[in-house]
């Protein structure tokens, strides 16, 4: 009798506490169910531009290690403001590297999504929209290089390093506040931002900085972003 | 009676009598460690200024060790390169940057094809998930700098051969280093039959990001020496200068082209079993 209630805590607590493995694509698809919610990324993903990920509302990924997600397919991440998607470290005290989004000419969709604790969440030649994000506590909340489009809408960003860095390309906004991070708005020299900056406030270091004012303040010719591309590609 | 084996050959090789033949052991080598190390100092190249010139510098120590995966019949071989421990510091980069390269770094691991002769191809990441982002850094191109090209057949002291390098990345760019080498000494240090080569390196950069073209004004030059163990057919160490003048194009329309030319220098050195 003892035995088998035993087996059957340990069978409730393995339920309770189960998590799926990060899946692989079957049939060039992704698909994450919220029934088979919360997810683990152990190691790193890559998927390639024929790859789409799709993720139902309600879905949480566990994000181990330095786990890197980035995506060169399709993208549709599906939350609603009940279920949010959400994408959190694994272990509280550690970060992760970030999600990426290289999508090409395929215009991603991201909804109703909590990106927490990663170093870098970026967006590289790739057009789509964030509606309803919330980055937190990211060392860069989103770095957007080289983009066409990117739209940010009734997004938030809070407790990042850097909340929103905008290399060459261009971003639009509505409704998105970026509050409470050490630096609220970055451009890169050449970087092009269309919106209002008014819910960029009560950001500790600065709510707007630009890399060409703060250049021609001190004197420098050369950005930091060139030095590190000399130091990559030498 | 080791050492009477060594000298008599080494004593042919020092007279000029007898050829040494260089060539990578590609078909059963063990397992090796290397450590190799990358000092980068860059310099706005502005002499009109009488203020110290903007400047970056940095170093990066990697731990690596190589394992081989497969021999091939043709005389080639397959490699594993993986880091172990990483050390970086940089006065460009935050802490925090500085970490994040350490820990991605950490993780890298790359595969490639080598020839007897030391000509590598298909250097590529496993699976891709550790490609660096746009300003990270790529201890592939460092290493494939001071990897040497070995003569394809023996030689005698004193002599020269020049090779081609190709390295191609991973959108299928191509970059051509020319390698100038000399053998200038054989000797045995601690009964290993060492070869001294004397190494000069010559190319052009231009490599192109989606912001940037970064090009080099002209030759890219590189010096130094490399310590080959002439029986094990490895490399027990490596040195490399590097210098060049780069400039970089904004590829932005309408960008005003004010960045001014930039002085590279990069020490690489390269030791086995640390």
């Amino acid at each position: 009798m003892k035995k088998a209630l035993v087996i059957a805590l340990m069978a409730s607590f393995t339920v309770a506490f189960a998590v799926t493995p990060f899946p692989g694509p079957k049939g060039h698809k992704v698909f994450l169910k919220a029934s088979k919610s919360p997810y683990l990324l152990e190691n790193s993903v890559v998927l390639p531009a024929t790859d789409s990920l799709i993720i139902e509302a309600g879905v949480e990924v566990f994000m181990s290690g330095y786990a890197k997600l980035l995506l060169r397919g399709s993208v549709q991440i599906l939350g609603t403001s009940q279920k949010p998607v959400a994408f959190r470290n694994a272990d509280s005290s550690d970060s992760w590297n970030g999600v990426h989004f290289a999508t090409g000419s395929q215009y991603f969709v991201v909804r109703n999504l909590v990106i927490e604790n990663a170093f870098r969440n970026t967006v590289t030649q790739s057009s789509g929209i964030f509606e309803n994000v919330h980055f937190v506590n990211n060392y860069y909340g989103l770095w957007v290089e080289n983009a066409p489009k990117v739209e940010l809408v009734g997004c938030s960003f809070r407790r990042n390093r850097f909340a929103l860095s905008v290399g060459t390309g261009s971003v639009h906004f509505k409704k998105t506040e970026i509050r409470d991070n050490v630096f609220g708005l970055y451009l890169e020299k050449g970087a092009t931002f269309v919106g209002d900056t008014a819910p960029i406030h009560d950001n500790l270091e600065a709510d707007v900085r630009r890399e060409s004012d703060e250049m021609a303040g001190k004197g420098r010719k050369v950005s930091h972003s060139v030095w590190q591309r000399i130091e990559a590609g030498f | 009676m080791k050492c009477l084996v060594l000298l008599f050959p080494l004593l042919l090789i020092a007279c000029g009598q007898q050829e040494v033949n260089l060539a990578f052991d590609t078909q059963n080598t063990a397992d090796q460690v290397f450590s190799l190390e990358a000092k980068l100092r860059v310099l706005v190249d502005d002499d009109t200024s009488t203020e110290s010139p903007e400047s970056m510098n940095s170093h990066l120590q990697v731990r690596i060790h190589s394992k081989l995966l497969t021999a091939y019949d043709d005389g080639t071989g397959r490699f594993m390169m993986k880091v172990d421990s990483v050390s970086y510091t940089s006065d460009n980069r935050s802490v925090e940057e500085t970490r994040h390269i350490e820990r991605y770094l950490g993780m890298e691991s790359f595969q490639f094809k080598m020839a007897g002769d030391g000509q590598m191809s298909a250097v590529n990441m496993d699976d891709f998930v550790a490609l660096p982002d746009l300003g990270d850094l790529d201890i592939r191109k460092t290493f494939l700098k001071i990897q040497p090209v070995l003569p394809s057949s023996p030689v005698k002291m004193g002599a020269t051969w020049e090779r081609q390098h190709l390295i191609n990345d991973e959108e299928g760019k191509q970059l051509f280093v020319y390698k100038w080498f000399k053998l200038e000494d054989v000797f045995v240090r601690n009964g290993v039959l060492l070869a001294k080569l004397q190494m000069n390196i010559k190319y052009k950069q231009r490599t192109d990001d989606s912001l940037h073209t970064m090009e080099s004004e002209d030759f890219v030059l590189g010096s130094g020496s490399i310590l080959f163990d002439v029986n094990a057919g490895k490399i027990v160490e490596g040195t490399l200068e590097v210098e060049g003048k780069m400039r970089m194009i904004e590829k932005q329309e309408g960008a005003a082209d004010t960045i001014p030319s930039l002085r590279v220098h990069q020490t690489i050195l390269l030791k086995s079993g640390v």
